[in-house]
């Protein structure tokens, strides 16, 4: 299974969200982009409820104290292997462990006064008071001289040294004190490795529920529901929202439901076809990994994979066409449908590489072996006359134009109607001149194109 | 005693050296030593790895700082685990530099430490920064050999350079080269109100206009300049050059007829890397070159000893550099404690 990290490389749109993520800590960091696509319903269901928990804490004192402790916690992690092998810290490692205790402590202070019962934080007084043999509680170590009367002594003894070939035998006895306390340390503090090890594991996580809830405020995403089915209201992509808010244009949000069975969707050039296909990637992918929806309502179904096959793979470096890109991907889809995994495909205009004779015949026979498996699947089209009994979606297109309107490809974007209707009809919106028309197509290359369908 | 007074006005101090060995490490236990003995708290760093214990090229020994208790110092961990005294860890970096993270610790007690420190100059300010928490009376940078990036005005409020014998055998020489840094140094400064805003361009030329707006030249780098001669003045004489000033600007400039009314402005001296030849023609043609930011120099420390083992007279090099420069210089080695 595929990790988040891996995700965001290929995805720019999960990338987006990514970025838009405000992670205190390295271990969160870590953590988050090592996660894996999480398929278990009670996991899901128990992050989104942690998530909602957490976004009623975000405008407290406490939440404002907790996120300054999360942004001390470093990644201790080497130092714990080191423990946990039984081997001897060094004072820069000692250091590290007795400064995450002490954040330690106030974190579970703070989340003490907090609902999160199910989070658990151990306490790791003792071992601070290992570390901490002059009661300071100050984040900073050195072999103390109260750890050993006799290095006590003899450090005192050093200071007084004039001789250096004396101090530096003084020298040479109190490293060898200094050896033994760090090795008894190292020793105390290997029992207490597996309790510090879980504090980490949990900071790591409360720093990236508290991120998704941050983030679920700033993009205005949803609280998605564990469902059979899959159902958005409003759906949007924040990413390309931002873009058209930065340009004083707006998202217009759309509304689907998912069943185990293909749709079919058809619109005009333009119409918003593509972003839908990569928006219910982007909201799959959310989900699986945690996070809130970008929508009014979400209810979502769990899927074992997400297959695409949207055309803007780069394997024509391999030498292979896009038409064999594509086969191989749909032989794909295909494979693991067969293998009895849930699945969600999304295929951006099947066969639009090939001659329209075979590339509807490619279309329809996909659209009935999916009907066949039962797959969720959408499938975008410019191909009229598919036949096919399977469920259609129409991109409603451009609408409400009034003679005096001119269209340019700044403006398009204001008279065309993104949302989706179902359509019984197996003919496909032709307005492909019109896009070309509104997009400055050199005139007579227009022209020539209309006399051409007459 | 010499010069630590004036030290004390300031914040935080560099040491910077011309060249390798010219007892730059000398100077700063010096320093320490002095403000030590008034009792005085120092938090002191470095930039960049400094090579090795055992310098490679030349086999000198490359001498460790001195430092007694209560005083702060950061260090890579290499270093840090090589210390010869003991240290109370008090902040580790997540970052790495290639001596693995930095350690910031106060001495507990005398002893040897090997200093090492950040990078990159936007660390070390950083750096800087962190270190004025535990309220030291001083921070000084042990600057990196020939580069003098870490006494940019920006990083440090004041600077200290050393120069010697290990720049040339010839008195003359060295003074020629320490007496165009020391120009530099002193370059006049560019007054405008919005200098600030000058500081936080990071790239490309830009044009000040007599009503001290700011043009965008839309010249990426001076090194591009051939491509781009009738866009340089099109917004007056005076230019700002937000990255380093080449030779290539300045000759370029020294060309056009109103060389005598150019001004070239710079964010600090550090940014300025044109030959002493090219910078004197510059000048003799009525150009000028301004800073946004002066650096504070303390003193010129000078080291009469070459690291090939010969020695120049100290007094004729110190008194050589008096004369030209006009400030006091010293010679480390023989001010007697």
């Amino acid at each position: 299974m595929r990790t988040f990290k891996q995700h965001i490389a290929e995805n720019s749109g999960l990338r987006f969200i990514y970025e838009n993520l405000n992670i205190k800590s390295s271990i969160g960091r870590k953590n988050l982009l090592n996660s894996k696509f999480i398929t278990e319903r009670d996991e899901l269901e128990t992050l989104f409820s942690c998530i909602s928990k957490a976004i009623n804490y975000l405008n407290t004192e406490n939440y404002k104290k907790l996120s300054h402790y999360l942004c001390e916690i470093n990644d201790i992690s080497s130092s714990l292997k080191i423990l946990s092998e039984k081997n001897n810290l060094d004072d820069i490692a000692l250091f590290e462990i007795k400064k995450f205790a002490l954040v330690s402590e106030k974190i579970k202070e703070s989340f003490e006064k907090s609902c999160f019962n199910d989070i658990i934080i151990f306490d790791l007084i003792d071992v601070i008071n290992v570390l901490d043999p002059e009661k300071s509680r100050i984040p900073s170590f050195y072999i103390y001289s109260a750890y050993d009367n006799e290095l006590s002594k003899l450090r005192k003894e050093k200071e007084l040294v004039q001789d250096e070939t004396k101090a530096e035998k003084i020298r040479e006895q109190c490293e060898e004190i200094e050896d033994k306390i760090r090795q008894n340390i190292s020793h105390e503090l290997a029992k207490f490795e597996t309790r510090i090890s879980h504090n980490l594991e949990q900071f790591a996580h409360i720093d990236i529920i508290f991120a998704k809830a941050e983030l679920a405020i700033s993009q205005n995403l949803v609280c998605p529901e564990v469902s059979n089915k899959t159902e958005y209201r409003g759906v949007f992509n924040p990413q390309i929202s931002k873009n058209l808010i930065d340009k004083g244009k707006s998202f217009q949000p759309i509304d689907i439901s998912i069943n185990n069975e293909p749709i079919l969707i058809t619109g005009a050039n333009m119409s918003g076809k593509s972003v839908l296909l990569k928006t219910l990637a982007l909201c799959q992918y959310l989900f699986q990994f945690g996070f809130f929806i970008p929508a009014k309502s979400a209810k979502i179904k769990i899927v074992d994979e997400i297959l695409m096959s949207v055309g803007d793979n780069q394997n024509e470096m391999n030498g292979l066409s896009s038409f064999a890109v594509e086969m191989l991907n749909i032989n794909e889809i295909i494979k693991e449908a067969k293998s009895g995994k849930t699945i969600l495909a999304l295929v951006d205009e099947l066969a639009r590489t090939t001659n329209p004779d075979e590339g509807k015949a490619f279309v329809a026979a996909y659209l009935q072996l999916m009907s066949k498996l039962k797959v969720s699947c959408l499938i975008t089209t410019h191909y009229s006359g598919i036949k096919t009994n399977c469920f259609r979606l129409k991109v409603k297109g451009l609408s409400g134009i009034k003679k005096t309107d001119k269209i340019t490809v700044n403006n398009i974007n204001d008279f065309m109607d993104y949302s989706l209707q179902e359509t019984k009809n197996d003919d496909v919106p032709t307005e492909a001149i019109r896009i070309a028309e509104i997009l400055d197509v050199d005139s007579e290359f227009i022209q020539i194109t209309r006399s051409k369908l007459e | 005693m010499p010069f630590i007074n004036e030290i004390l006005k300031h914040k935080s101090l560099s040491i910077v050296g011309m060249e390798k060995n010219t007892g730059k490490t000398e100077c700063l236990n010096y320093i320490i030593k002095r403000l030590e003995a008034k009792n005085k708290t120092i938090a002191l760093s470095s930039i960049g790895p400094d090579g090795e214990n055992i310098d490679q090229v030349t086999e000198t020994p490359k001498p460790e700082i001195e430092l007694t208790r209560g005083n702060i110092f950061v260090t890579s961990e290499l270093h840090f685990r090589q210390k010869q005294l003991i240290a109370e860890i008090l902040d580790l970096s997540e970052k790495q530099t290639a001596l693995g993270r930095l350690v910031t610790a106060r001495a507990q007690n005398k002893g040897k430490v090997i200093i090492s420190g950040p990078s990159d100059t936007v660390w070390l300010k950083n750096v800087i920064n962190e270190l004025d928490k535990y309220n030291p009376d001083i921070i000084l940078v042990d600057g990196a050999i020939s580069r003098k990036s870490p006494g940019s005005p920006s990083v440090t409020e004041s600077i200290i350079l050393t120069t010697g014998a290990a720049l040339s055998a010839s008195i003359n020489s060295i003074v020629k080269k320490t007496a165009f840094v020391h120009q530099l140094i002193n370059l006049d400064v560019f007054e405008i109100p919005e200098s600030e805003d000058l500081l936080s361009i990071e790239r490309g030329l830009w044009a000040i206009d007599e009503n001290n707006k700011i043009h965008d030249l839309e010249i990426k780098s001076s090194l591009l300049l051939e491509k781009s001669t009738e866009k340089l003045f099109r917004h007056g004489n005076t230019i700002f050059v937000s990255g380093i000033l080449t030779d290539k600007l300045v000759d370029f400039a020294r060309l056009q007829k109103n060389i005598s009314s150019t001004t070239i402005v710079v964010k600090d001296f550090t940014k300025i890397f044109v030959s002493p030849e090219k910078y004197s023609v510059f000048l003799a043609k009525g150009g000028k070159i301004k800073v946004l930011l002066k650096a504070k120099l303390i003193t010129v420390c000078v080291n009469p000893v070459s690291p090939e083992g010969f020695i120049l007279d100290s007094e004729k090099l110190c008194d050589k550099l008096y004369q030209t420069l006009g400030i006091p210089i010293y010679d480390i080695k023989s001010i007697k404690l």
